[in-house]
């Protein structure tokens, strides 16, 4: 995409002049090939207006712009008081371009002169081949909200000063505002707060017949909540630190911490496996029917006692009764196997050629007799019992190698990290030490907690529920909240796994493209290597060998553009090929270090648009290195009108040429 | 002639004692089982284990006990019910038997728990160790 041209009307210090109007061209057709277009002036001739027009073309005022009113130029007041007039009108023309096609994207409002305030702002009309086009869909697909936008459209002066001033705080927000997690933790809390509601309601239903019961199960749904969010938190801060012990011995220089920092693999590995041991165990029928198994020479003797007893009259009875209906109906006689078994023969079974599918095994289980029914509920679960047998062995067998296994590995780690005298796996082992005891100190915590919420207060709230006594109506009105807080809760459930998961997306993919930014901008890549940001929102900038530089070996300018490939690696994000807007890309850049970031970024874009100040940051030197991707360069006037106002334009230049400073047009 | 499951008795019992309460619902989560009655009867196995394999069981009376399942829930009743009448011979009053086994058990797998579940991180590693505690003996953490 690219913005070609931009025609304003009365917006900011563009003032609409009778004849003359305002347009900034920003893209060359015929230089193509250079993607850079550069508005040059110094400060308060109507660069960053150019940024807002933008903005506030594609996106409208009233959520950008609290005060609307500064929106109008102050000249064309002053002219419409002259001339009596009642109204100005405003507006911003943008022409872009995607995959070859022109669209005309058009905003405009009106100023009352009388009451200093908008009369109306119109809607966006979006023009294509002379078509009018739905404004909202093309907005919603080609570009990100305005939050987002600001990513594409910003001030990098503005964006180090925040990053240096307070580099995690800065980095938090960031994240914050690309992950959703802002807009998904409004979405939490509006669901709790409808959560909270609807508790009221049940609450309010209640105190109409038993308010004092009513008021005590109110604080206890409270104290509930209260312990949930507790729950929350110790979950999130044992996944912080997991993490951070994870990261522990991810690289170090010294063999002897990367041979611990192996062992430590080793077993992370081997408690995987138990825990995927444990789950199959779980899925399985084993834990149910683990007392079958116990039972198994019980069961075994039991049958043999059974085999033994003799047999009652009535059972006896039973039997012959059984076998000779049998043989009266369907079968010819009895066949005994080499097992002994007993078979009646169906009748026109061939018996000599030794195929025993026609032979039906001879069942006593239509007699009512005890032995016959003890003989026949053994049988069942004597092989119930042998299919569980092998089944749990195997299991077992598995368990308790890989335990042996692991209590190796886990006590060889103890003897190292006891002993060692090395002082960076010393430290390591003693954090990793500790991290290992807080997490299992939250995890402990959090199961007592859920308990208390599952044995005691939950209980408690059922009981005093028991003791409310409510009519029909009020109990179908109350069963209707709930089905209402069941949803919510699914809805509040989703919202809270997907902004856990979404940051952990997001995270890696800006380490990933944000490394790579950096890579191809450094010099020294073998030191600038990666960049990390963890859970926690630490900005690490790691060498080749994966170890994290400290602060004191980040210079400035390094620092500088490794903050602006984390900024640029969160717009490429978004996937979408929108213009940059950047005011004073250059101005606080280290020289060199600016070069490369330009052409790395410019090699990645469809379009820079770049607002910079003559003398500081526009100059022979800059010029010349950017030269080879200069498409267009606008000289940006201001000048005074009529006495005492001030009012900008644009003069396009010579792509080739640098612009001199023309004080007298000033 | 008829057969009817623990002679139509209604319900089976189980311990009341708030300790001991506590570590039966203890038990029942850290062993995975989805229902109580299933911890039930897998101590009444390791009591009848016990006195099978090694002769030795001094059986403990549930004196203190509250209703935990209908009969009617309880499938593996006949089982149960056939191993105390074909086995153990009880003719008369075999619930009560049963619910003896229960508690000696109980008290084998809380002497387990109390020694071991400290170390223990899984379901899997539980049933192992108490396997071995069982029909070895010893459990071996390490």
């Amino acid at each position: 995409m690219r913005f070609i041209k931009l025609k304003l009307k009365n917006f900011k210090p563009y003032y609409d002049r009778p004849g003359e109007p305002q347009e900034i061209v920003l893209f060359d057709a015929e230089r193509k090939d250079k993607n850079i277009s550069l508005n040059i002036g110094p400060t308060g001739n109507g660069k960053t207006s150019i940024s807002e027009a933008i903005l506030w073309c594609l996106y409208g005022g009233d959520s950008y712009y609290p005060n609307w009113e500064e929106l109008v130029n102050t000249l064309s007041i002053e002219v419409a008081k002259q001339k009596k007039e009642n109204e100005v009108n405003i507006s911003v023309e943008l022409v872009l371009e995607m995959k070859g096609e022109h669209y005309r994207l058009i905003r405009s409002g009106s100023y009352n002169i009388k009451t200093g305030q908008k009369v109306e702002e119109s809607e966006l009309s979006v023009i294509h081949n002379g078509v009018p086009e739905d404004p909202t869909g093309f907005i919603g697909n080609h570009f990100p909200t305005l939050t987002l936008m600001k990513y594409f459209v910003f001030d990098a002066d503005d964006i180090l000063k925040k990053f240096e001033e307070n580099q995690e705080g800065t980095i938090r927000d960031h994240i914050n505002k690309f992950a959703g997690v802002e807009i998904l933790d409004e979405l939490i809390n509006s669901l709790e707060k409808v959560m909270g509601l609807y508790n009221g309601d049940i609450h309010d239903i209640e105190s109409q017949i038993h308010g004092d019961i009513a008021d005590k199960i109110k604080e206890k749904e409270k104290d509930k909540e209260v312990k949930k969010e507790a729950i929350r938190k110790l979950k999130e801060d044992g996944q912080k630190l997991e993490k951070e012990k994870k990261n522990l011995f991810e690289v170090s220089p010294s063999p002897e911490v990367k041979k611990f920092s192996e062992l430590v693999n080793k077993r992370d590995n081997l408690e995987k496996k138990i825990v995927e041991l444990n789950k199959r165990f779980i899925e399985s029928d084993i834990i149910s029917n683990m007392d079958l198994l116990l039972l198994d020479c019980v069961v075994d003797d039991t049958m043999k006692k059974l085999n033994q007893k003799q047999t009652t009259k009535e059972e006896f009875e039973i039997s012959t009764t059984v076998i000779k209906s049998s043989l009266e109906k369907d079968y010819s006689g009895l066949f005994f196997d080499e097992k002994e078994n007993t078979h009646l023969i169906k009748k026109g079974a061939r018996i000599w050629n030794e195929d025993l599918d026609d032979i039906e095994k001879l069942s006593l289980e239509s007699g009512e007799g005890i032995k016959s029914l003890s003989i026949n509920i053994f049988g069942n679960y004597k092989k119930q019992i042998d299919e569980l047998n092998k089944d749990f062995k195997n299991d077992k067998k598995d368990f308790d190698g890989t335990m042996k296994e692991l209590m190796k590995v886990r006590n060889e780690i103890k003897k190292i990290g006891d002993t060692t005298k090395n002082k960076e796996l010393k430290d390591k082992y003693e954090k990793f030490r500790k991290f290992e005891k807080q997490i299992v100190e939250k995890k402990n915590l959090q199961e007592e907690i859920e308990e208390e919420i599952k044995e005691e207060i939950e209980k408690e709230i059922k009981e005093l529920r028991d003791q409310l006594e409510r009519d029909e109506g009020q109990e179908k009105e109350i069963e209707q909240i709930e089905e209402k807080k069941k949803a919510t809760q699914i809805l509040l459930d989703i919202s809270k796994k997907t902004r856990e998961e979404f940051l952990d997306d997001l995270l890696s993919y800006v380490n990933k493209t944000a490394s790579e930014f950096l890579r191809s901008t450094v010099k020294d890549t073998h030191r600038f290597h990666s960049i990390e940001i963890d859970s926690n929102y630490k900005f690490k900038v790691k060498q080749k060998n994966g170890k994290a530089l400290e602060e004191r070996q980040i210079n400035r300018g390094n620092l500088q553009i490794s903050m602006m490939s984390f900024f640029f690696a969160l717009s490429k994000f978004l996937g979408k090929q929108i213009p940059y807007i950047i005011d004073d890309p250059l101005l606080r850049l280290d020289p060199g270090h600016d070069k490369r970031l330009i052409e790395q970024l410019s090699k990645t874009s469809d379009q820079l648009i770049f607002h910079m100040i003559p003398g500081k940051e526009y100059t022979t030197d800059s010029f010349n290195w950017l030269k080879p991707y200069i498409n267009i360069q606008n000289w940006l006037y201001r000048e005074k009108y009529i006495g005492i106002e001030l009012i900008s334009y644009a003069e396009c230049k010579d792509a080739e040429k640098i612009v001199e400073y023309d004080i007298n047009k000033f | 002639m008829t057969y009817e499951p623990f002679e139509g008795e209604k319900s089976v019992r189980t311990v009341r004692l708030k300790k001991d309460e506590k570590f039966f619902k203890k038990a029942v989560k850290k062993l995975g089982f989805k229902k109580e009655i299933d911890l039930v009867t897998f101590c009444a196995a390791i009591a009848l284990y016990k006195e099978y394999k090694y002769k030795t069981l001094e059986k403990k009376l549930l004196t203190s006990a509250k209703k935990l399942v209908g009969i009617e829930s309880f499938d593996k009743k006949d089982l149960y019910d056939l191993v105390i009448l074909e086995h153990l011979g009880f003719k008369e009053n075999r619930l009560k038997e049963f619910e003896k086994y229960f508690y000696t058990g109980f008290n084998i797998l809380k002497e387990w728990f109390e020694e071991n579940d400290a170390d223990a991180n899984s379901e899997i590693e539980r049933f192992c160790g108490i396997w071995d505690f069982i029909t070895i003996g010893n459990y071996k953490n390490d």
